[in-house]
């Protein structure tokens, strides 16, 4: 064990794990992002908190991290590395970690071009990867980049992210072994639609034995509208959504509970589908303003539930 | 070179309003071949003053000059009298060259006539793309011949990042951005060199570039000592 | 405006227009030999507007036609360039036109020249001149 998070032990233990991914809001009443993970307490092992999220400004990660922590709940504190220098990422991880933080996950982050203040100067002092190599030497070295001893140590469960649909594609399974190399335990996927793509992805982890040093949570995301897939689709550089879906989701309207139904139904076959295939450990469901359905579609898939309880 | 960009016309009219003699000043080496701050832009900006002015109904004396290097002392020296006639100066050289003036004429005010946009060179006549950001430490050893640092949006030195697609960058908009990694892996899969592409890089030291402070490079051998 | 007569200048390519332009000479009309379209720089169309013009044109041979292969291809993009500038100054770029010439159609340049100084007549002065 590495930090002995929910999470981890859900792993480790062989479990389908189940996550969740919660917005803070953009003011100072965290209230509905807590509603949400009250609601799906029962539902998920693990809560991801994203990290102003595609450059959007909002309550912070770790504060909200804090807060679950607090609930008796356990937190995944998402990291970018566009926001913060060195000297901040390994504080907010000494700061999180002394909250009883235990899982961070890290990530690049969208460009701050693209978000709520695009006139922001970018940090990028250290990338993705090489963040985690910084918590892995803070947990394993008990050292800082420096060099310099701290003076406690960490227990940290290090979290990532791959894109098995952006490009190069022959690239993706690499770059996962480097950030293994890196120090990554557990890694979360882009949002999947293209299973095809997904699968041809996990067949060449799986022959380079990836998925053997890293737990791999499938990322699902529910449509809730044909316009939103198709933004998502025109306009989301690394998301690819094959032409079968939109059209599944148009042929819905008509249908009872029309597109949404439709798309809860997609999503929850896209996790049976998941569970199927090698490699793969879990679901990482990040239902975008669309929170409250996670415990419907958790409870759909069909033995997920109840999820596993550990004694401290 | 030092890629620039005259500012917009209406912040040139606006910054040299209060002025009645004006010496538009160009610079001959980087900013000239970069269609930007040479003679013939000293020239159609002293130009666009002077119709600008009499539009106005406050007529002024502008003057268009230029000079081949306005970054250096020897080449700015020849002005001493013609700066003389006149109460202010807008420089058409970069950033560098408004401040040897300020330097060598610390009475004068000289204002920047350009934004100094970046190091680059011109992809083709009328497009010039940014390839390096000076930062002290070069590594385009590992990657053969392609910047991580500026030609990745993100500065990523691991690889690309999830937001790269059909070999460009998340954040092409109108102006298409290529993946800066993207084109390093392909030159690296044409050499036989991919085997980069699975190292870790550790972090950068950033003290080398404008992060450790303003950098200045003192160089003991060629400094000229009176007397010697 | 009945009384205005405007003055203008027309920027010709000694290969074309100015060919026909120089047996014309036409009332309020200065033409100015030039070696080619593409020698055109943006400071000499704001020159002639400084030094009192109310109107210019840049008129070069026809498309595909030039001795020096885009010159006039690019007379036409600086005029577009300087257009922009006239707007930024305060001064309607309408006064400012571009046109490809042949040099055996004196009606063509007749026809375009008239047109222009009649245009010019109805918008008046330049911006901001004092009237006299």
């Amino acid at each position: 064990m590495f930090a002995g998070s929910n999470l981890e032990k859900v792993l480790a233990n062989g479990h389908f794990a189940i996550t969740g991914e919660l917005g803070p809001m953009r003011g100072t009443d965290l209230g509905p992002c807590l509603e949400h993970a009250e609601h799906m307490r029962n539902h998920v092992d693990a809560f991801n908190i994203t990290d102003n999220q595609t450059a959007v400004v909002r309550i912070a990660s770790m504060a909200t991290a804090i807060k679950l922590v607090e609930r008796g709940m356990d937190p995944v504190m998402q990291m970018t590395v566009r926001d913060r220098n060195r000297i901040c990422l390994q504080a907010d991880v000494l700061g999180g970690a002394s909250c009883g933080v235990k899982n961070f996950l890290c990530i690049q982050g969208d460009h701050q071009t693209l978000g709520s203040e695009p006139q922001a100067k970018g940090v990028y002092d250290v990338d993705s990867t090489q963040l985690m190599k910084v918590i892995k030497d803070m947990r394993d070295e008990n050292k800082f980049v420096s060099g310099d001893e701290m003076e406690a140590p960490l227990d940290a469960f290090i979290g990532g992210v791959v894109n098995p649909f952006a490009d190069p594609f022959e690239y993706r399974p690499a770059r996962f072994a480097k950030k293994i190399a890196a120090g990554v335990n557990f890694v979360q996927t882009q949002c999947i639609y293209d299973m095809d793509r997904l699968k041809e992805y996990m067949k060449r982890v799986v022959d380079m034995g990836l998925h053997e040093k890293c737990y791999i949570l499938a990322g699902i995301t529910p449509l809730k509208a044909i316009g939103a897939a198709m933004y998502m689709k025109n306009n989301v550089a690394g998301i690819i959504i094959p032409d079968e879906i939109v059209k599944r989701l148009k042929g819905a309207k008509e249908k009872p509970g029309g597109v949404k139904a439709e798309g809860l139904k997609l999503c929850v076959e896209q996790i049976q589908q998941v569970k199927e295939i090698e490699g793969i450990h879990g679901a990482h469901i990040m239902a975008i303003a669309w929170e409250e359905k996670v415990p419907e579609i958790v409870e759909a898939v069909g033995g997920l539930m109840p999820r596993p309880k550990f004694d401290d | 070179m030092i890629i620039g960009e005259r500012k917009p016309l209406e912040e040139v009219f606006d910054r040299t309003s209060s002025f009645n003699k004006i010496l538009v000043l160009g610079c001959e080496t980087c900013v000239a071949v970069c269609l930007a701050g040479g003679k013939k832009e000293a020239e159609e900006t002293a130009e666009a003053i002077s119709l600008h002015r009499k539009k106005e109904n406050q007529p002024v004396e502008v003057k268009a000059e230029s000079v081949q290097r306005q970054c250096e002392f020897e080449f700015i020296d020849e002005f001493k009298d013609l700066m003389n006639d006149y109460d202010v100066v807008l420089s058409l050289a970069c950033g560098v060259g408004v401040q040897t003036m300020v330097d060598r004429y610390p009475e004068k005010i000289v204002l920047p006539g350009l934004n100094t946009t970046f190091l680059g060179y011109p992809l083709e006549q009328g497009v010039w793309m940014e390839n390096c950001q000076a930062c002290g430490d070069c590594v385009l050893d590992k990657t053969h011949g392609i910047c991580p640092i500026t030609r990745c949006t993100k500065s990523m030195l691991n690889g690309p990042c999830g937001g790269s697609s059909e070999g460009k960058c998340e954040i092409s908009g109108d102006i298409e951005i290529e993946c800066g990694w993207h084109l390093i892996h392909e030159r690296l899969k044409a050499l036989g060199k991919l085997d980069y592409m699975e190292e870790v890089e550790p972090p950068k030291n950033w003290s080398t570039s404008f992060h450790g402070g303003p950098r200045k490079i003192v160089r003991e051998d060629v400094k000229i000592v009176r007397g010697e | 405006m009945a009384d205005f007569n405007p003055s203008l200048v027309t920027l010709c390519c000694e290969n074309s227009a100015f060919l026909v332009a120089e047996e014309e000479n036409l009332p309020g009309v200065t033409p100015v030999k030039i070696p080619c379209g593409g020698q055109v720089e943006h400071y000499h169309i704001l020159n002639a507007f400084d030094q009192g013009a109310d109107g210019v044109m840049v008129l070069a041979c026809l498309k595909e036609n030039c001795k020096h292969f885009w010159g006039n291809d690019r007379a036409e993009k600086k005029v577009n360039y300087v257009k922009g500038m006239l707007e930024n100054i305060g001064i309607n770029a309408e006064r400012l036109a571009y046109s490809p010439v042949a040099a055996n159609n004196e009606y063509k340049y007749g026809e375009l020249v008239k047109e222009m100084y009649d245009k010019l007549k109805e918008m008046g002065p330049m911006e901001g001149k004092v009237k006299k």
